[in-house]
């Protein structure tokens, strides 16, 4: 066992350089000096975990996105039902649990990830980096709806009115393949087959093939036709950002990669182009280079700097 | 019309959230010294904050947000016991060790995160505090509304900690 200190701040003291001398030589003639001094040589290199802001905030958009389709949905079950049959039912519940049928499905993908699913309908959804998408499979025989955050694509089977709801405005179509992009106050639908039908607010829009539909900040929805491919560009790895703002290419940008990008200049200049989302590098140099940017990482790769040159 | 600053505004929130997200985070990780958690509890405290996002003025949030994202910590350790893990900062240059030398080098490493990891969370958040983020003595007392002397022996008390820890290991 080693000797006590002389007192509870000494070590404190010494570390900030503020013993006298003979403390010095009294700490120095101790036999755990060495171990300590590797301790705070140690400790010199810890480092913080990365931390990606953008990610986090797409994140929380879902969590949040969640707990209001979540509360909405109890609400309105316990209304219709009233509080003695949804008693009831929970004992049911209780006793025929192993067979009793999960009434929702929450899919969520992550920085760089796409998930691709089947809906009850046989319809099939792919949704992109950064998403989440929710849908309750109960009531799905009545009501063919599906909410969503972020971006995907629907192939749709024929049949009744199927709905996507999104935070500024719902699509519906009866069966056709269409894909939404859906972020903040944003949304884009591009139809693919069939016909779409958008609406926002008071606005609504019909898409045929090829078209599509940008929803502005001003709240007006403006329509435009594309040159058709049979699915969206991000099913063959590629970010298509055709006469993108920068910001928001950067945006997609940290959805494909795990990465922080740090960015301080005027936001309104317009990229026409699109980066591969499984090569990092190559993806900088595709936005950077017609842009006459620079980019650089700081020495972990968690984050980029892009300036000017 | 909205408000300018009315933090229910996206706009607002999201500048609110770029703004203290990180020194949030940063702040939880020395008080918990587990970077998932840090993250859980930022996103749970701006969930919180956008509930009540009417009642919270923008020069309140961030006091709020700091308040809460307290209050939640101490919850969440009453329920759990904290394993802490620390990254290693792998962008460290690589340096010529023989692999005898890299490998002690590691064990201690190891032997160093795990013994932080079970400092009491107020010797670790100090010890943090200085080693991490490099804040003087006086500026985490200020922090912690906590004397000079307090932070000193706080910090005495983790060093003593992680040497009887680093030789029980």
């Amino acid at each position: 066992m080693s000797k006590p200190f002389p007192d509870d701040t000494f070590l404190a003291r010494w570390l900030n350089g503020e013993l006298s001398e003979a403390e010095e030589t009294e700490l120095k003639a101790r036999e755990d000096y060495s171990s300590l001094q590797q301790i705070v040589a140690g400790a010199s290199n810890l480092d913080l975990p990365s931390f990606s802001e953008g990610a986090a905030w797409e994140k929380l958009l879902a969590a949040r996105q969640a707990n209001a389709t979540k509360k909405h949905r109890r609400r309105g079950f316990l209304r219709v039902l009233g509080w003695s049959t949804a008693a009831a039912i929970l004992a049911l519940a209780a006793i025929g649990y192993w067979w009793w049928p999960t009434d929702t499905a929450l899919i969520t993908t992550q920085v760089g990830e796409q998930e691709e699913g089947t809906l009850p309908d046989g319809s099939t959804f792919v949704l992109n980096a950064v998403g989440a998408l929710d849908y309750e499979s109960e009531s799905w025989a009545e009501k063919r709806l599906v909410q969503l955050e972020g971006e995907a694509f629907f192939e749709v089977e024929k049949g009744s009115t199927f709905t996507v709801q999104t935070a500024k405005g719902e699509i519906r179509v009866l069966g056709t393949s269409f894909n939404v992009w859906s972020r903040a106050e944003e949304l884009e639908v591009v139809c693919y087959s069939g016909k779409v039908r958008v609406q926002a607010g008071r606005q609504a829009e019909e898409l045929l093939v090829g078209e599509k539909v940008v929803l502005l900040t001003d709240g007006t929805l403006t329509k435009t036709s594309l040159p058709l491919t049979p699915t969206p560009s991000w099913f063959r790895g590629w970010t298509e950002c055709k006469g993108l703002p920068l910001t928001r290419v950067f945006e997609e940008l940290s959805r494909q990669y795990d990465l922080e990008v740090q960015w301080e200049e005027a936001t309104y200049r317009v990229y026409d182009g699109g980066f591969p989302n499984d090569d990092l590098e190559k993806a900088l140099y595709f936005i950077c280079n017609p842009m006459g940017l620079s980019y650089a990482f700081n020495t972990d790769k968690t984050s980029v700097r892009i300036f000017t040159e | 019309m909205a408000k300018p600053n009315d933090i229910c505004e996206q706009a607002v929130f999201k500048k609110l959230f770029w703004t203290y997200a990180r020194p949030l985070r940063n702040f939880l990780y020395y008080k918990c010294g587990d970077a998932a958690m840090a993250e859980d509890l930022v996103q749970e405290a701006y969930l919180r904050m956008w509930k009540v996002c009417q009642k919270v003025s923008y020069d309140k949030a961030k006091a709020f947000l700091f308040r809460v994202a307290n209050n939640l910590f101490l919850d969440e350790i009453k329920h759990r016991q904290v394993v802490a893990k620390y990254q290693i900062n792998v962008a460290e240059p690589v340096q010529n060790f023989t692999p005898q030398e890299a490998l002690e080098e590691n064990e201690f490493r190891e032997r160093l995160e795990q013994a932080i990891a079970q400092l009491p969370a107020k010797s670790r958040e100090v010890f943090l505090l200085n080693r991490l983020e490099g804040m003087k003595y006086k500026e985490i007392a200020l922090l912690l509304n906590i004397s000079v002397k307090a932070v000193e022996k706080r910090m005495h008390k983790a060093l003593l900690e992680l040497r009887k820890l680093s030789e029980l290991i």
